[in-house]
């Protein structure tokens, strides 16, 4: 059933979007190949921009509290595997079929709707889910 | 002790597939909106270093863009993450949580019912609708 839908053809439509919410996938693709920098650089960069952010904030927030620090080491994958979606995981394979499989949403501090973007299928929606 | 704020290597490479979306929407809002801009994001603490490593990283040095993790999604982080990142130790983030997103999609996820099998213009169309209502 998937091949059947995914091997129909795309309705043209010539039709374009007046309002300026939108950006383009063209645009978006600009950034597509934008981190050229190893894993390994990333990694380190991001430790010491975190250090840096903490020293630039005010320290009596570490000095008033009275919480203990723990010695068990997590890094960003421990907060994904405790991340949940509410979804089930049938769901999103589904969305599969759809070229198009969400929106990215910008908004300001009142709710106003700022900018969007469509999210391109690439087939790896498990890590969209994460980021939505 | 270093070692417990490295960001776990695989998921930096995750990250830097679908980097492109907010990318692309951070280099937009920087046009438009210039200096001292705070923005609230899920993964904030591993995108920021993603900024500051692209070629938008120079810009946002200069316009003072700020980075933080939205309440809701800074208790899935540990408490070095929340010191650094949570809008609790921003100033002048005032009683903003950062989730604002959350209450947008709580709306218009109804409009999946209809959208799903419209065209594309069709589409983008009833979702302009809706967040020109909403707004």
């Amino acid at each position: 059933m998937e091949d059947a839908i995914q091997n129909s053809n795309v309705w043209l439509d010539s039709r374009k979007l007046l309002s300026d919410h939108w950006i383009s996938s063209e645009d978006v693709d600009l950034f597509k190949d934008e981190i050229k920098s190893s894993k390994v650089t990333l990694s380190v960069f991001s430790t010491l921009v975190m250090l840096i952010v903490l020293k630039a904030k005010d320290t009596n927030v570490h000095k008033e509290d009275d919480w203990e620090d723990v010695d068990t080491p997590s890094s960003l994958s421990k907060y994904v595997d405790r991340w949940r979606n509410a979804g089930p995981e049938q769901r999103k394979k589904m969305f599969a079929l759809f070229e198009e499989t969400g929106i990215f949403l910008t908004c300001c501090c009142h709710r106003f709707v700022l900018l969007i973007c469509d999210i391109i299928k690439t087939g790896e929606w498990s890590v969209l889910s994460f980021l939505m | 002790m270093v070692s417990f704020i490295i960001p776990d290597v695989e998921w930096i490479f995750i990250l830097k597939i679908r980097a492109k979306y907010p990318l692309a929407i951070a280099n937009r809002l920087m046009t438009i909106y210039g200096q001292d801009m705070g923005v609230a994001y899920d993964i904030a603490c591993a995108f920021n270093t993603i900024v500051w490593t692209s070629s938008l990283g120079l810009q946002a040095l200069e316009l003072n863009l700020c980075f933080m993790v939205g309440s809701f999604h800074g208790h899935a982080y540990n408490r070095l993450c929340q010191l650094a990142w949570h809008p609790l130790h921003i100033s002048g983030t005032s009683h903003s949580e950062g989730e604002g997103c959350e209450h947008i999609f709580l709306s218009s996820n109804d409009q999946a019912w209809t959208t799903c099998h419209a065209t594309w213009f069709n589409r983008h169309q009833s979702l302009e609708e809706h967040f020109d209502f909403w707004d």
